[in-house]
């Protein structure tokens, strides 16, 4: 195996760049599809049997069809009808990104559900009969406490999302996997460019996955006090 | 004779298991201590959960101050301001201390400022003996004194009814009387209450009015006197025999 591939200032660079990348992908996707997430879980946990059809309907519709199928029918639902009649091109990113926000919309909706329904009913219960209101209910006393176990999940989507984001690669982003392709054909070293890949993946996902352990951990001391 | 609190008509309450929970209630709850007592699964809780639409019934009418609270336009927020609630688990809020347990409604409903707030919660909880608890979580604290903050958290919405859901039920046997005896206290301050409750001795001596239900039926309304020396119906003679003996 040759791994001096590592030492050329170029290839470095196009690894690290895709690197980066990849990281500012999955940080935007799970920023945006957490605060989009908001209107799938209102919808699912509202009384209303149509509103909670739909909400359920747009989580299980998302979460059961894989990622790379929502890119595809969404670059050739919406890339090439507007590139034809407008003449805009919205461009492979906007559109890849796109998707990647609404497939994590969907997972975080379902970490915010279970999250909001593990906190006791009795504490609604005690909110409501002291007259507060159904949404000062909902934001004083239910997210604060529900928030701790909606973190750690986030945190899991987060690492899964980074994962995710090697689909763009077929939309040519410039993302990690999409660097690698680059370093492989001029190099011809398939496995050691891939090795090396896959531990940067690795790096990325262990380091997110250990700062949120200490992020769960401080916030169970705080619970604790 | 006494102001009615709760007139209650024709009252039907079915839950989504298909059990029906109160069967057609007519009663007049009086000002002053009403005591609900019945076997578990009479419907006594829920009947008292609707008296703030906690549970909504499915028929009948509620009338509170003239007016009928089974309605779709009622202001439940405002009515709930008035009817405040304690409840078997206490249900204090764990993310918050005891002081913004007792603040954080007044803050956000009365639309107090924190100052005064904070003053109001004070002077409740010192009702109850626990101003050193102010800072404290909840996890910190035994179930008598979660129970007494929870009354105090009611309190502070200075409300005109309290109801009492089986405040003792969840607690150590040492630690009922430290609340009955705070709610003995609010009785004497002239506190209207609904209770429900398994503690018969307690609803001998505190009690206006003895409701006996069994079934989501009322069977018997009476005085303490009438209720539990001189029962006359069957169910309630039963049931009292068999609360005797355990």
């Amino acid at each position: 195996m040759d791994f001096t591939f590592i030492l050329d200032i170029f290839y470095l660079k196009t690894l690290l760049q895709g690197l980066l990348i990849t990281l500012m992908l999955a940080l935007i996707a799970v920023l945006f599809g957490t605060l989009i997430a908001i209107i799938p879980t209102y919808l699912r946990l509202s009384r209303h049997k149509i509103l909670n059809i739909i909400g359920s309907g747009y989580v299980e519709l998302i979460r059961g069809t894989p990622l790379l199928v929502q890119v595809m029918l969404i670059y050739a639902f919406v890339q090439l009808p507007v590139m034809t009649f407008l003449g805009v091109d919205f461009g492979a990113f906007l559109l890849g990104m796109f998707a990647l926000i609404i497939n994590s919309s969907a997972y975080a909706s379902e970490t915010f559900r279970a999250g909001i329904l593990s906190v006791d009913k009795g504490q609604t219960e005690a909110a409501l009969s002291l007259g507060m209101s159904k949404a000062s209910t909902m934001r004083h006393i239910i997210m604060p406490q529900a928030i701790k176990n909606i973190m750690p999940a986030l945190g899991n989507e987060f690492v899964t999302l980074i994962k995710e984001t090697s689909i763009f690669m077929y939309l040519g982003i410039a993302e990690l996997m999409y660097s690698a392709q680059i370093v492989k054909t001029a190099t011809y070293q398939t496995k050691e460019v891939y090795i090396v890949t896959a531990i940067m993946y690795l790096a990325l996902t262990f380091t997110t996955s250990k700062l949120m352990l200490k992020l769960e951990m401080r916030m169970r001391q705080q619970d604790a006090k | 004779m006494l102001n009615k609190l709760f007139e209650i008509k024709n009252l039907y309450k079915k839950f989504n298991d298909q059990t029906t929970a109160l069967n057609h209630v007519n009663l007049d709850i009086y000002a002053g201590i009403t005591i609900i007592i019945g076997p578990s699964g009479s419907g006594k809780s829920t009947l008292l959960r609707v008296l703030n639409l906690i549970e909504t019934p499915n028929q009948g009418e509620i009338i509170y101050n003239g007016e009928n609270i089974n309605t779709k336009n009622f202001n439940v927020n405002k009515h709930r301001k008035d009817v405040g609630m304690v409840f078997q688990s206490f249900n204090l809020f764990p993310h918050l201390t005891t002081l913004e347990n007792l603040n954080v409604a007044q803050m956000k409903v009365l639309k107090i400022d924190k100052m005064s707030a904070t003053n109001k919660s004070k002077f409740y909880l010192d009702k109850v003996d626990l101003l050193d608890k102010q800072d404290q979580y909840p996890n910190k604290l035994s179930g008598g004194q979660k129970q007494r903050i929870a009354i105090a958290r009611a309190l502070c919405m200075e409300p005109k009814v309290i109801l009492f859901d089986e405040p003792t039920s969840a607690l150590d046997p040492e630690m009922i009387g430290e609340v009955l005896s705070v709610m003995k206290k609010l009785a004497l301050l002239g506190m209207h209450m609904v209770i429900v409750t398994h503690e018969m001795q307690f609803a001998k001596t505190i009690a206006n009015q003895v409701v006996f239900m069994d079934k989501g039926e009322v069977i018997a309304v009476g005085s303490p006197t009438e209720i539990f020396e001189n029962p006359k119906e069957d169910r309630l003679k039963s049931f009292l025999n068999r609360v005797e003996k355990s």
